[in-house]
Parts: structure tokens; C-alpha cells; sequence
């Protein structure tokens, strides 16, 4: 008798979100196994990577990152763009840096403003992160959701503390929400109760289960994501069945082990390889303990993640 | 020599006075005057209940989170935060303080009538079999034919008439023997301790027989304490009082904390006898009971309890791997120990399991029967930590959650102990969220107890004042809600229906005080039911004690995930189980014995390492619980009322 792959049966499944709308519809989750585990159920759509963009100039990146934005930095439309056409980002992340108090308190009419602006004219689906204290996001993503009504665009973020705001406009626009969990299973599953209870459809949740880099602490985020993908897909729970969001870009490229020059630490080598690694190893740490939505940023790390998806599915 | 510096404080509204020197630590000095002062961090600056205002002086005091700007500006300061720089004039403001609660003839042959409306049945019933003894008895004469000593003739009679062969006489009762003897013709009274053989009090001649015993349940946050005959068993008296060592702290480990500090130790033992002293002072007084006639006490609590008790160093329970020095303490007389009034009763403890599951649940588990039944029950006292029991006559294993001091009316700003004035019943408008209340003794409100809370956070919950993570539900036009900022309050009772004047409310603080708590005795159960491979449904009868009052919601303590949710029927309420396992073992040498033997058998598991345990804690942080699928029928209980309002 020949070997046979010894195989898990599950009995639940994971959400089906829809991103976008018209020609930048995408769909994440489905999925009917552990990650890349095809062999024991259905993966019907892959893990997607949207690349990071700013509001306004991002401060404090390494050269061998800056070079690739430098040009478009200025403009959130172009900067998209170029991330779509360029290096081939599924979908964008615009990071509303500027709506905070502290770094230019741009009123949520003016943020509106850009996230239409930049949601015209790519063909891609957005994503936001707001930024600041928690009052003032909410009140941004409700007028945003407003002024992009029917768009499925997914914003972050909802705790506890705003999630009535939030999850009404998504509810009253058709958008679809991060409910963000400090890597705690129970807390996720809490938020998303409060939210569904709320009325919000659970196939308009995304749960952001905070991220780590490599050498900063990715081994707990890769438990917490585990035990939420098992208690997903074999208890069948139901308040665990959402797609996972990882904004990691912004977790790896703040460390000095993709900052410091190699004047400086000789024996880490190549500033920019490093960075690439360190980016794509952390990524596919995220990727192989479930993550549907993945934020990047270096280009030559996204074609390699890229390249290993596809490789694995 | 240089003089060193004193530094003169007056704290008002007492008037009392101290001198300290420069830098003195504030708190430190009301302590030290013996005033009252609101702390459960233990002087660390994280509670902010020490709170005083500065009205004349300098000192040097941290900010503080727990000082508003316009405190600050009219003088509050951290009292435990502050350094005294000169001399000072501060108000301490008033402190939430519980009244003595005596009640007098609270009599009853058999001890389960003491609970009124409580279950009585499932409580042990004891055969009177004191063994302590009071009689009198004929001593021979000596004569020149038979010159045996005083001692000897003694030992012989008691021998004789009391079955008690060799019988140790105290060095103190020798001296006095000689006139004692000869003063009623060698008829003497002696009141002898069967169990360990010690002769406790002789007198000349026929005495009364009356015999008095005390019965004590030392508690983190209440002291409860029975005056008991020990001929018919009738309990005489019954009084309670708030553990004087809370200002030191409000939990164990805070407490521990405290003994440690210079003197810590001394002062922690000074005020729990000062306060026990008090209570039998009070009973005394209530009964017209003769002091001399208190020939035993019999004191059950946890383990710190009992340290601080009988003065004996705690420190080495909060190390690991936490140890007690005692699980049982050698008996001694009250003189001993420091108890006045009853210089010459003997003082026995009841054993207990380890650091963190006392004899004051050894004394539970003997009251309820626990040990003697072949039915699978579950025993739980609600306390400052909730312990758990479970087992029968066959086999049995506890553990400790630490829940904190909310059950028993601490740690939650209208919390009160249960007595009279206290809300113990709440029923919640669903139209107009107006709040109704029962209280004990039925007069004007003067707090909410431990009951009254658990009942009112299931009512918010419910009605929907609060939703599942405890927060107010702020757009459901609730007018008894009552925000400034972000700090809001839900009014059960306006402050000119209730005797202190001030509203009675619960804040999202409170409830949030309460969730830990009810977190903790959920996931504690679950946990130990799991360590022996039990489900909640091979549970047959579920014992609660606590003093949490008279009566428990059970339904509404199922509904916030505090207790799992199994027919209510299986649930009986018993109060404080602790201090009638005392009076129990107090009134028959056969229950003391036994009390020993539960010890011995229950099998300790500690939770605080345990990661499944931490788990369902966070889990529990939530309206009934995480996972709903454990709590079916509250949650069916919702959908209809959801249903019903829709």
C-alpha cells in the first residue's frame, strides 16, 4: 500500500469578505483548511498583499526603501499607482497618518476627500488604517464610509471603545471593518461578538490579531493566529471564522535591524537584502499561520512573497 | 547632638496630632495616629483611595492620576504619595465604614436555623458533645496517712470523674491550687479540655455550670463571631465587623506585603485582636454572659488570616513555592494570644489545606457535609478569594481564585457589607430603567452588598444598561445615567432617599471590579472540574457560602457567567459556612476531629501557574462568557427579551 497523507477533517470554514467593488472586486478567505494546507480542503482565493501607502511623507525609512517612493511620496494617487503598476500590489493600504492631532490633524472631510480620490483612480481594492486617538478615527472612517458608500473598502480599525461608530457606518454605507485584538483570542472573539450583536454582518469583519517582526516577538503572534484559524476551522466557531489582516510593513520596517547601515554593523552585511529579508521572512511567518491580507513595502519582497505563494498553492 | 526636626500634623476632622520627622511618609503618619485611611494598594500609589486634603503645610506629593486638576487646586493629595515638608493641617475625609452588626438572641438548638430563609437542611446537624467540661467535683482531703500531694489528688479526682487520666495542670493554675482547694472544703469547679487533657480553669466550690464558647470566622474583609452555649448549644449573640487590617491592604497578598515592612507584622496582629476584643466585649455586654464562664474559642480562616492572627510571619505564602509556616496552629490560651476579657478560655483553630485554601473552608466543607455525602457537590465560598471544593465522601480537591474583596462589599465605591441598610434585591424598570431596590432590614438604603451586586450587574445586563464588556449603554435613553467626561454612573437610589445622603450608584469601574471577580470563581470552577474530568452536569448539588447576604440571585449570577449555567435547583445558598463549622466543632469533639480529617483529604491545585486557567479568565472578562455556547440558556433568555422589546 502506497504512503498516504494522513489528513484533518474540519468542520468549519473561514468568512468570505468582499474587497472592492466593480473592477477592483477581490474576495479573501473561503478557505477550508489550515493555511496552504490544499491537500485537506478547499483554499478558493489566496492570500493577498496590499502595499503600504501614506497620507502623507513617511518619515524614518532607510534609503533602500525611500529610493523606490521618493518620487511619488508627495502624492497618495500617484504612490498607489505606482505600487499597482510597478510591483504589482493586489490591493492598497493607505495609512490617514495625517489625521492625527499630533502630525496635522486633517479633518475627516479632507480625508474623505483623498481616500475617493485615490479609490477612483486605481483598480485595485483600499484599505485604510486611521491614525491618533481612537475619537478621532472614528469620526474619520464614518465620514470616509460615507463619501465612499458601497465600495467595500475596509477600515481600520475598531476596539471595544469605538466599535459602535464604526461598525454603524459600515453597516449604513456597505463597507467593511478591522476589528484589531491585542493577540488574544478571547478578546478577538469578544470584539466580534460586540460587533455582529451590533447587527454588522460577519462577512464584513476582518480581524487584525496585531503583528510583530521576526526577532520582536512573531512567535506569539504566530500561536495567537493559529489558535484562532484551529478554533475557526475545527471547533466551527463562528465568532473566529473571519479573515486575519497582518499590518506587518509597519512593524518590520520600524526596527534597526533594517535601519542601521552596514558601516555600522558590518557583520549584518547589505542594508537592503537585509531589509528584503527580513521582510519576506516575517511575511511568510504571517502567511503560514493564516494571513489572508498582508501589508508590504519593499517591491523586491513582494515579487518574492509572491513568487512563494504561488509556489505553495 | 544636634535636635532633629519635628514636623507637627494635625488631621482633622478628628483633631488628632503627631510628630514626624522632615520627609515622613503622609499615610504612614495617619496609620500611625490610628485613623482610618481608604487604601488596597498598600501604599503604592495605585488605588488612589488614600486621598486627603492639605489644608494647611507643605509637602512634596506625586501627581496622580486619581487627582483631578480641581482636586488638585483645592488641595488633594495622595496621602501615601506625599512627604511631609512642614507642618500640616490635613482632612481626612470621611471613610466608608461599617457598622458593628450585633444581633441578640439569635438562638437556636440547632445551628441551621441561624439562616433564616437560607437552606437550613443542607447544613450538619451535631450531637452536643462538648468537650470542654465544667464540673464539680470532690478532691480527697490529705491526712497524715495519706500524704500524697495537692497535685496528685487532683489529677486522681479529675481522673475519676471526668475520664480524663493525666491531665496537664498549667504551671499558673498550680500556684493558685493549694487555697483553692482548701477554701470549700476540697470542693472545687474545674473546667477541663477533654481533647488535649489540659486543665483550663479551676475555682473553689460549686460554681454555675454554665459553660460559654465563641466561634470565629477571621475573613480577609469580615470578622464573624457566635457567642454559643455549649450545654444546649443555643447560639447567645452573633456579631460582625469589617477586618480592621483593610486600611493595611485589601487583599491577602497586600497584606503580606504589609507585615513585612518594619512592624507591619505587630500592627496587623494589634488591630485584628484590638477588633476581636471589641466584638466580645460587645457580645458580653449584649448577654449579660459572665466572662469567667468562656472557657473555649474556636477560630477558623484562611491561612494569612491565621498567621496575622496569631503572629506568626506570612511572608513566605506569597513566595514561591508557597508554604505556610502552620496549617494548624498549637491551642493556647486567649492570654496568650492577646484576647482580653476571656483571659482563661483556650483558643483552637481549625486546620487548614494549604496557603491559599484555609481552615475556613475546612470549616465550610465540615458544615455543608461535603466530606459525609456519597453525591458529587461542589463547594464554593465567595470571599475575598473564592475557593472551590469539590468532591464527596470518597475523595475531594480544591483551589483558590483570587476574586478580590467586590463580593463582600469592597473595591466597589457603594459596596457595603450585608447588614442592615444594605441593598440586597434589585429589579430594573425595563421601560424606564428606573432601578427598585430590597433592602435588608427593610429602612432607607445605605449601600448595596454582595448580593445586591451580583443581582444588579445581571439586572444591567439584561435590561441592557450594560452591554457584554460592562460598558454603559449610553443611547438607550437611560436618564438615571449620570456622565461627567467619561466617568458615568447609573443611580439605583437618589441621594435624598438614602441615609447617607449621597446617591447610591454603581460605575462602569464597579462592574468592571465585579467581571474580574465573577471571571475568576467561573474560571477557577471550570478549571477544577477539568483537572478531575468532570463536567458541570456530573455536578449534583452545589454549595455557595460567603457572606454576600441573606439571599443570592442564583438565576442572575448565571446570567452574568459568574456560576455555569445548570438547573437552578442543583444551587443552595448557605452564608458563611466558615463560622458555623466553628461553632460546630466548638459544640462536639467528633466535628473538631473531622475538621482534621477534611485537611488531610482535599487535594490542593494550584490555578496561578495553571495557562488554562488565565485563559478562561480573559474569557470571563465578558457578559456571560466568550464562548456563548456555554451559557445556552442566558443566552436564550436574552433573545427573547430582545424579542419581546422588538
Amino acid at each position: 500500500m502506497g504512503f498516504q497523507i494522513p489528513k484533518n477533517e474540519y468542520t468549519g470554514k473561514i468568512n468570505t469578505v468582499k474587497l472592492g467593488k466593480d473592477k477592483s472586486e477581490i474576495l479573501i478567505g473561503g478557505e477550508a483548511s489550515l493555511p496552504f494546507y490544499g491537500f485537506e480542503g478547499e483554499l478558493p482565493n489566496k492570500p493577498i498583499i496590499a502595499m503600504d501607502v501614506f497620507d502623507i511623507k513617511p518619515s524614518g525609512w532607510p534609503e533602500s526603501l525611500a529610493k523606490y517612493y521618493s518620487d511619488v511620496w508627495d502624492d497618495p494617487v500617484k504612490w498607489s499607482q505606482k505600487c499597482i503598476s510597478e510591483f504589482g500590489a493586489e490591493a492598497i493600504c493607505l495609512h490617514l497618518a495625517s489625521t492625527n492631532p499630533d502630525a496635522g490633524n486633517t479633518s475627516p472631510e479632507d480625508a474623505a476627500e483623498l481616500v475617493n480620490k485615490v479609490r477612483e483612480s486605481i483598480d485595485k481594492p483600499l484599505i485604510l488604517y486611521g491614525d491618533g486617538p481612537m475619537e478621532k478615527i472614528a469620526e474619520v472612517m464614518k465620514k470616509v464610509s460615507e463619501k465612499s458608500a458601497d465600495s467595500n473598502i475596509l477600515m481600520g480599525w475598531v476596539e471595544e471603545d469605538n466599535y459602535k461608530t464604526l461598525a454603524a457606518a459600515a453597516m449604513g454605507y456597505n463597507n467593511n471593518v478591522i476589528a484589531l485584538n491585542p493577540l488574544d483570542v478571547n478578546i478577538a472573539k469578544q470584539l466580534n461578538i460586540l460587533l455582529t450583536q451590533l447587527g454588522l454582518s460577519p462577512d464584513r469583519i476582518a480581524m487584525d490579531p496585531s503583528s510583530s517582526g521576526v526577532g520582536y516577538g512573531i512567535e506569539y503572534c504566530f500561536s495567537a493566529m493559529e489558535r484562532l484559524k484551529i478554533a475557526a476551522l475545527i471547533q466551527n466557531d463562528k465568532m473566529t471564522q473571519m479573515p486575519i489582516i497582518n499590518n506587518i510593513a509597519s512593524e518590520v520596517w520600524k526596527v534597526k535591524e533594517v535601519k542601521e547601515s552596514e558601516k555600522e554593523y558590518p557583520e549584518w552585511g547589505d542594508l537592503e537584502e537585509r531589509g528584503i529579508n527580513w521582510e519576506t521572512i516575517s511575511v511568510m511567518c504571517m502567511l503560514a499561520s493564516g494571513s489572508n491580507i498582508i501589508t508590504m513595502r519593499h517591491p523586491k519582497a513582494v515579487s518574492l512573497i509572491k513568487e512563494i505563494i504561488k509556489e505553495l498553492l | 547632638m544636634v535636635k532633629q526636626e519635628k514636623f507637627f500634623i494635625k488631621f482633622l476632622p478628628s483633631g488628632k496630632t503627631i510628630k514626624v520627622t522632615p520627609n515622613y511618609n503622609l499615610r504612614q503618619a495617619i496609620l500611625d495616629c490610628g485613623l482610618d485611611i481608604g487604601s488596597s494598594c498598600g501604599g503604592v500609589g495605585t488605588c488612589g483611595r488614600c486621598k486627603v486634603q492639605l489644608k494647611e503645610g507643605n509637602t512634596d506629593s506625586r501627581d496622580s492620576k486619581f487627582i483631578t486638576n480641581r482636586e488638585k487646586k483645592e488641595g488633594f493629595i495622595l496621602s501615601c504619595q506625599s512627604k511631609v515638608l512642614s507642618d500640616l493641617a490635613v482632612l481626612i475625609p470621611e471613610q466608608k465604614k461599617g457598622r458593628t452588626k450585633i444581633k441578640k438572641g439569635e438562638s437556636a438548638k440547632e445551628p441551621s436555623k441561624v439562616y433564616a430563609g437560607i437552606c437550613q437542611s443542607e447544613l450538619s446537624s451535631v450531637e452536643i458533645k462538648p468537650w470542654i467540661v465544667k464540673e464539680t467535683i470532690d478532691v480527697e482531703k490529705p491526712s497524715l496517712s495519706y500524704g500524697t500531694s495537692d497535685l496528685y489528688r487532683l489529677k486522681k479526682s479529675i481522673s475519676e470523674n471526668l475520664g480524663v487520666s493525666d491531665c496537664m495542670i498549667p504551671l499558673h493554675l498550680i500556684r493558685k491550687l493549694p487555697e483553692i482547694l482548701r477554701s470549700k472544703s476540697w470542693k472545687v469547679t474545674v473546667t477541663v479540655d477533654k481533647e488535649n487533657m489540659i486543665l483550663i480553669d479551676i475555682y473553689p466550690g460549686s460554681t454555675p455550670k454554665k459553660c460559654y464558647g465563641i466561634a470565629l470566622d477571621i475573613g480577609t474583609t469580615t470578622l464573624a463571631m457566635y457567642l454559643v452555649d455549649l450545654e444546649n448549644g443555643k447560639i447567645i449573640g452573633s456579631a460582625s465587623e469589617y477586618n480592621p487590617q483593610i486600611k493595611f491592604g485589601e487583599d491577602i497578598i497586600n497584606r503580606i506585603v504589609y507585615s513585612i515592612k518594619e512592624g507591619g507584622l505587630e500592627k496587623l496582629r494589634e488591630v485584628i485582636i484590638d477588633s476581636i476584643n471589641n466584638l466580645i466585649w460587645k457580645l458580653l455586654l449584649n448577654s449579660h454572659v459572665n466572662a469567667d464562664n468562656i472557657v473555649s474559642m474556636v477560630v477558623a480562616g484562611n491561612a494569612t488570616m491565621m498567621h496575622l492572627f496569631y503572629g506568626v510571619p506570612p511572608k513566605y505564602i506569597r513566595e514561591e513555592p508557597y508554604v505556610t509556616v502552620a496549617n494548624k496552629f498549637s491551642s493556647s490560651t486567649a492570654e496568650e494570644v492577646g484576647i482580653k476579657h476571656i483571659k482563661n478560655a483556650f483558643i483552637y483553630n481549625i486546620q487548614g489545606v494549604a496557603s491559599y485554601l484555609g481552615g475556613d473552608i475546612t470549616s465550610g466543607v465540615l458544615a455543608t457535609g461535603v466530606s459525609t455525602r456519597e453525591d458529587l457537590t461542589l463547594f464554593i465560598d465567595l470571599g475575598t478569594n473564592g475557593e472551590l471544593v469539590v468532591g464527596n465522601s470518597d475523595w475531594m480537591m480544591g483551589c483558590s481564585c483570587s476574586a478580590g474583596p467586590a463580593f463582600e462589599g469592597g473595591g466597589v465605591k457603594c459596596g457595603i457589607r450585608a447588614i442592615d441598610g444594605a441593598i440586597e434585591k434589585v429589579w430594573i424598570d425595563q421601560e424606564t430603567f428606573k432601578c427598585h431596590v430590597d433592602v435588608i432590614g427593610g429602612g432607607k438604603p445605605h449601600g448595596i452588598c454582595g448580593s445586591g451586586l451580583l443581582d444588579i450587574i445581571g439586572e444591567m445586563y439584561l435590561k441592557g444598561v450594560i452591554d457584554r464588556k460592562g460598558r454603559f449603554n449610553k443611547d438607550i435613553g437611560n436618564k438615571y445615567l449620570r456622565c461627567v467626561d467619561k466617568d458615568c454612573r447609573y443611580v439605583l437610589v437618589n441621594g435624598k432617599d438614602s441615609t447617607t445622603g449621597k446617591d447610591i450608584y454603581i460605575s462602569e469601574v464597579d462592574v468592571d471590579n465585579l467581571m474580574r471577580a465573577k471571571a475568576a470563581v467561573y474560571a477557577g470552577i471550570k478549571t477544577l472540574l477539568e483537572e478531575v474530568d468532570l463536567e458541570v452536569s456530573d455536578i449534583e448539588k452545589i454549595y455557595i457560602a460567603g457572606g454576600l447576604g441573606k439571599n443570592l440571585n442564583v438565576q442572575n449570577a448565571i446570567v452574568i457567567g459568574m456560576l455555569p449555567d445548570i438547573n437552578i435547583n442543583k444551587y443552595y445558598f448557605l452564608g458563611n459556612t466558615s463560622v458555623t463549622g466553628a461553632y460546630l466543632s466548638l459544640l462536639s469533639i467528633e466535628k473538631y476531629r473531622q475538621a482534621e480529617e477534611i485537611a488531610g483529604k482535599i487535594t490542593y491545585i494550584e490555578l496561578s501557574v495553571n495557562m488554562r486557567f488565565m485563559d478562561r479568565y480573559v474569557a470571563g472578562l465578558f457578559f456571560p462568557f466568550t464562548d456563548l455556547r456555554e451559557f445556552p440558556t442566558v443566552e436564550e433568555l436574552m433573545y427573547s427579551m430582545s424579542n419581546k422589546l422588538k
